[in-house]
């Protein structure tokens, strides 16, 4: 055993390493997002995401995401303001029930991304997997979850180089010949998806992701009071809104 | 510590083995360096080591390997990893997570050591390895030497026996690779076990204790440290030069006859300042800079790929360049620039061609297909073919500049000599090419001019000659 460097350190560590910044507990924000699908489910009133998209935002606010926070309020704004102000005046009712589709399907996302940022974005992969262990799910499965949430941070790199070279190439992409330019952005993309997975895995496994030893934490994973508290408040509104008004 | 024993390994549908009854030792502790030709089985020796191979790739084994007298397969996965770690060549691809800390704790999470332990050891490493200021950043923003101490700082968390690095010279400038070179040697005194996959091999003669060359799947060389010269690895393997120095021609080459760019003093927001370059016909220019100086910067902004600042991108001769010349960029990894079903479909993409006319193409360039490879997925070639198949697209565009970035990272001397041939012919023909490198070698077999650019700022070039060897040296040389 080789000798080892270690020394006993006397600095704070848990400054050191900002174990104190403003985090929410994974199954805190995975708990807030599926309630939220639930309720959404088959219902598209203003009044059940209203409260949706105040929790997505509050999040993200607490995190210190301001930037992230504007972007989404805009979004969700704007969209608003269309399915509420401009739809109304549509008279073709066929042109009317496919917009307002589209834009809900497209409202819902928006309402329901915040949480899924904050997954993916501020969240410790770490964390999230052994959460997820503690409940019971395989690990395998939550494994390969988290390389997708992984995936996902590099794939807007992937697709920039990716788009930047299309455009080197002369390769003009253009929605006269949909099959050919899907092909040519998206072939590369999956191979690359493919090459990342192995490497993903490789890199998981070469870190004992496959042990069979209870996981430990450098951080401390309980449930803060608060978080208990606001997500029994967060069902009841969204309960209330859904059913009682 | 290990020892191989007639080891053997055949992937699927393979037509020979890859690995070919391999027999070493390997010590309890010290540096040793495992190299080999592109393809001679080097990965696949560490990716059994680390027993990725078979879990995640599937191949038939045969013989055996031992560690401390026990057979490998025999330890669980979180056994394996109290004794093994392992840095991959791509250091981005193997951070599991994207913050900084949560990569060096995630290891030791899997593996449940304890919170005090973990947090006491990642201290002490965060010091030696000065990662305290990249602590709360993402992987994304680090350079290639953060990168690389990362991965070593993550790789050493669970206290190993052995750390297998592969290739980690790779990405890196002549600074860093001196940094990296204190750290292997720190490693060694400390007592670990360091097997090193690589092709540079200057910054390792002085800390090898044992030299392990592979050809074809087969081990042809188990040298230690006094057995290794120059000499003896010449007898093997046609290997990378054992130094970094710099061997300019007696005199530099002045065959130019066209001035295809002229940038003087040329601004880019906070990344570039001063920036003066010209580009020549016949002419290799190379650029060298420590990573973060600003040569990929500069080579975006000569694409117009950068639209962070229209402005800039709106350089009037920078569009001039850029409608007469028609660049060709020829990036580091060719999988972003390769787009079609078939090889012959990629060349189309560019200009029609026929199928006699493309297999001469891919010929010159030692890419020896028939007709019926012109049906392959361009993305299923090896790194070498996928690199020299782009430099056909190149050719094919009628580009007259063609800039290349760090095209011989990760490659034997065999294909680094090949790439160096191509270059110069290209070069030969008229075209100018800008050369993004690190690689002294090839500077030594290429340059016509240098130009290095640090902190945003290239002043001038200066002819690769024997004349300005020591001024070169002294810029680029740690």
């Amino acid at each position: 055993m080789p000798e080892t460097h270690l020394s006993p350190p006397s600095t704070d560590l848990k400054q050191y390493f900002r174990l104190d910044k403003a985090h929410l507990h994974p199954l805190f924000v995975l708990y807030l997002q599926f309630f939220s699908s639930l309720v959404t489910f088959n219902n598209m009133d203003w009044r059940v995401l209203l409260p949706i998209a105040c929790a997505g935002l509050g999040c993200l606010l607490y995190l210190h995401r301001y930037r992230r926070a504007l972007i989404f309020a805009i979004a969700w704004l704007i969209t608003f303001a269309v399915i509420f102000l401009l739809l109304p005046s549509i008279a073709n009712f066929g042109l009317r029930q496919f917009v307002r589709f589209s834009l809900f399907t497209y409202y819902i996302v928006v309402v329901l991304l915040p949480f899924g940022s904050i997954l993916i974005y501020d969240t410790n992969i770490s964390a999230i997997i052994s959460s997820l262990v503690k409940l019971g799910l395989s690990r395998r499965f939550v494994l390969a979850l988290s390389v997708v949430l992984r995936f996902l941070p590099t794939y807007g790199e992937e697709s920039r180089l990716i788009r930047d070279n299309l455009k080197l190439r002369g390769i003009k992409l253009s929605i006269k010949r949909p099959v050919e330019s899907w092909g040519y952005l998206f072939m590369p993309i999956l191979l690359r998806l493919e090459h990342i997975a192995e490497e993903l895995s490789s890199a998981a496994v070469t870190k004992g992701s496959e042990s069979t030893t209870k996981r430990s934490a450098y951080q401390n994973l309980r449930f803060r009071p608060l978080e208990i508290l606001i997500a029994f408040l967060y069902s009841g509104i969204l309960i209330y809104c859904r059913y009682c008004v | 510590m290990i020892e191989f024993k007639n080891f053997s390994l055949r992937y699927p549908d393979a037509k020979s083995d890859a690995l070919i009854d391999l027999t070493f030792k390997l010590p309890s502790s010290g540096l040793v360096v495992l190299t080999g030709e592109s393809g001679s089985g080097k990965s696949s020796l560490l990716r059994v080591l680390m027993r990725l191979i078979p879990s995640l790739f599937p191949a038939e084994l045969s013989g055996a390997i031992e560690l401390d007298g026990q057979a490998l397969e025999t330890y669980s996965r979180s056994e394996l990893c109290h004794v093994l770690s392992y840095v991959q060549q791509d250091a981005r691809a193997q951070f599991f997570t994207t913050q900084v800390q949560d990569e060096i704790f995630f290891a030791p999470e899997n593996l449940g050591i304890d919170q005090t332990q973990m947090l006491s050891d990642a201290y002490t490493l965060c010091e030696k390895l000065h990662l305290k200021d990249l602590l709360g950043q993402t992987i994304f923003t680090l350079s290639s030497g953060e990168r690389q101490r990362l991965a070593l700082a993550a790789a050493l968390m669970t206290r190993p026996k052995l750390l297998i690095l592969d290739e980690p010279s790779a990405n890196l400038d002549l600074a860093t690779i001196k940094l990296l070179k204190a750290e292997l040697t720190r490693l060694k005194s400390e007592g670990y076990l360091v097997l090193v996959a690589e092709h540079r091999l200057f910054y390792l003669k002085e800390l090898w204790d044992q030299l392990l060359i592979l050809k074809e799947g087969r081990l042809v060389a188990d040298l230690q440290a006094a057995e290794i010269s120059e000499d003896s690895l010449a007898l093997h393997y046609c290997s990378r030069a054992l130094s970094a120095d710099l061997h300019c021609p007696i005199n530099a080459r002045q065959t130019s006859e066209e001035t295809f760019l002229k940038l003087e003093k040329y601004h880019f927001s906070d990344f570039l300042n001063e920036v003066s370059l010209e580009l020549k016909s016949h002419c290799i220019t190379a650029l060298c800079g420590v990573n973060g100086s600003g040569k990929t910067t500069l080579a975006r902004c000569l694409m117009g790929l950068d639209k962070r600042h229209k402005k800039s991108q709106k350089h009037p001769d920078l569009q001039r360049f850029r409608e007469r010349c028609k660049p060709f960029f020829v990036m580091q990894d060719s999988d972003y620039q390769l787009f079609a079903p078939t090889i012959r479909d990629e060349l189309n993409l560019t200009k029609a061609i026929s199928d006699e006319a493309a297999l001469e193409l891919l010929n010159r360039l030692g890419l020896n297909f028939s007709l019926e490879d012109l049906e392959r997925l361009p993305m299923a070639l090896s790194g070498g073919q996928k690199q020299r198949l782009v430099i056909a697209l190149a050719m094919l565009s009628a580009a007259s500049v063609l800039i290349l970035d760090e095209p011989t990272s990760g490659l034997d001397a065999k294909n680094m000599q090949r790439v160096a041939d191509h270059l110069r012919q290209l070069a030969d023909e008229g075209h100018a090419i800008l050369l993004i490198t690190h690689d002294v070698e090839l500077l030594n077999l290429v340059a016509d001019e240098i130009s290095i650019i640090a902190g945003g700022r290239i002043l001038s070039a200066l002819p690769y000659s024997q004349e300005n060897q020591e001024r070169i040296k002294s810029r680029i040389l740690p």
